[in-house]
């Protein structure tokens, strides 16, 4: 056995750690990503009834986005067993509430439902922002790619950028920039007459 | 230098947002550019001309011309998210409005994107800079808009026209191969009826 395979056989049968940054990334579809880490379907030994899953650390919590408006339309149902004790909480209430609850969650529903569920939960380590304890810091050798690109807002690109960008389209030479009427038509034109008159038909003299 | 604007005399006050504010707007022409006035001393005399300044997309423009008379976007076959928001920019006037078509040269079906991709844009806090009044509400009464959000092309709704002809082409497609099937049922019943009546012999074909 080469020393190359004989470390790879030690990777598979430790735990590794992997960092996950959630920002501007859909709790949702993301944690079918970590699920895949958290209980080692990507190793040769995985079983559903082996416990062989790898840490995961997710940062940036609270900037996670959801899509459209599902900030206030998915409520989360909370039932505390007294009669007329249930309640539904939407998603903004409740992120607003705690940050890390909503990608606690999802990651949760998307586990499979067994009795290894909660030691797979043990594992992933949930931060707000991108403050992380050095006693976990030090353990991560691995970091997932996030599903979709973070958009930038208009104000953080750089100048220079903005001035250099190849435009699409130039403006017409009579323009006049910050004027509202351009292009509009004249409110002092008077009404033409119609130039092909209404002749409805089975009434021609 | 001074930068002027000049307008017609048919609208009062027809400039919101001058570049500089000056003392009064008059001009006897119907519509006049952005010029720039410049005063140069020459010895005795002084030189007061108007120069019409060059635009400062000049240099920048894409060449799209093409022998379909497609517009700039259809050309360039881009698949403009709301996340681009250095394209989108283009497109709106000091207002954060979208330009007319007569001005952007779109075709009907980029500008109609170009409307729902804005839309995207400003809700997804994007271009919060480029709005006249930016938005000023203390986060405590922002509710859920204090957290991101993003939204999805694909569903940006189709024109009347386009989603019933795709419905009829979908209906056409489903049709034929209904009927293909039909078709194909009753001739292996005929066949079955003919074995039958036959009494299991095969019916000769006579010519």
């Amino acid at each position: 056995m080469s020393s190359f395979r004989r470390a790879q056989q030690w990777a598979t049968f430790s735990r590794v750690w992997h960092l996950i940054d959630l920002k501007w990334q859909n709790p949702y579809e993301s944690a079918i990503l970590i699920k895949k880490y958290l209980t080692g379907l990507w190793k040769p030994i995985f079983h559903p009834l082996n416990n062989c899953g790898d840490h995961v650390v997710v940062i940036n919590s609270k900037e996670i986005a959801l899509p459209g408006d599902e900030w206030y339309r998915r409520a989360y149902f909370h039932h505390r067993t007294y009669a007329g004790a249930k309640s539904w909480t939407l998603a903004w209430e409740l992120h607003e509430a705690d940050d890390t609850l909503i990608v606690q969650k999802a990651v949760y529903f998307a586990l499979d439902k067994n009795l290894l569920r909660r030691q797979h939960m043990a594992r992933l380590h949930i931060f707000p922002d991108e403050k992380i304890p050095p006693g976990i810091a030090a353990n991560i050798t691995n970091q997932i790619r996030p599903l979709r690109p973070v958009p930038t807002k208009y104000e953080e690109i750089p100048k220079e950028k903005q001035a250099q960008f190849p435009q699409l389209f130039d403006f017409p030479k009579d323009y006049v920039q910050g004027s509202n009427l351009w292009g509009k038509p004249d409110p002092e034109r008077k009404a033409q007459p119609i130039r092909y008159p209404y002749k409805p038909f089975g009434h021609e003299p | 230098m001074i930068r002027a604007l000049a307008v017609s005399l048919r609208g009062v006050a027809v400039v919101q947002k001058a570049t500089v504010p000056i003392a009064r707007n008059f001009s006897v022409s119907p519509w006049l550019g952005l010029k720039e006035i410049r005063e140069t001393q020459d010895g005795n005399t002084l030189i007061i001309e108007g120069v019409n300044v060059k635009s400062p997309r000049e240099d920048l423009v894409i060449n799209t011309q093409n022998e379909r008379g497609a517009c700039s976007l259809c050309a360039l076959g881009l698949d403009v998210k709301h996340t681009d928001i250095l394209i989108i920019k283009q497109f709106l006037d000091h207002n954060a409005q979208l330009f007319p078509r007569n001005i952007t040269g779109l075709c009907r079906w980029q500008h109609r994107k170009m409307k729902y991709l804005i839309e995207m844009a400003t809700r997804a806090g994007l271009i919060n800079q480029l709005l006249p009044q930016p938005v000023t509400v203390p986060a405590y009464q922002r509710g859920w808009r204090k957290f991101n959000s993003y939204y999805d092309e694909s569903l940006i709704p189709e024109s009347k026209s386009e989603y019933a002809l795709r419905k009829n082409r979908e209906f056409e497609e489903a049709y034929t191969l209904a009927k293909a099937e039909k078709d194909a049922h009753e001739e292996m019943l005929r066949a079955r009826r003919a074995m039958r009546s036959t009494n299991g012999v095969k019916p000769v074909q006579l010519s």
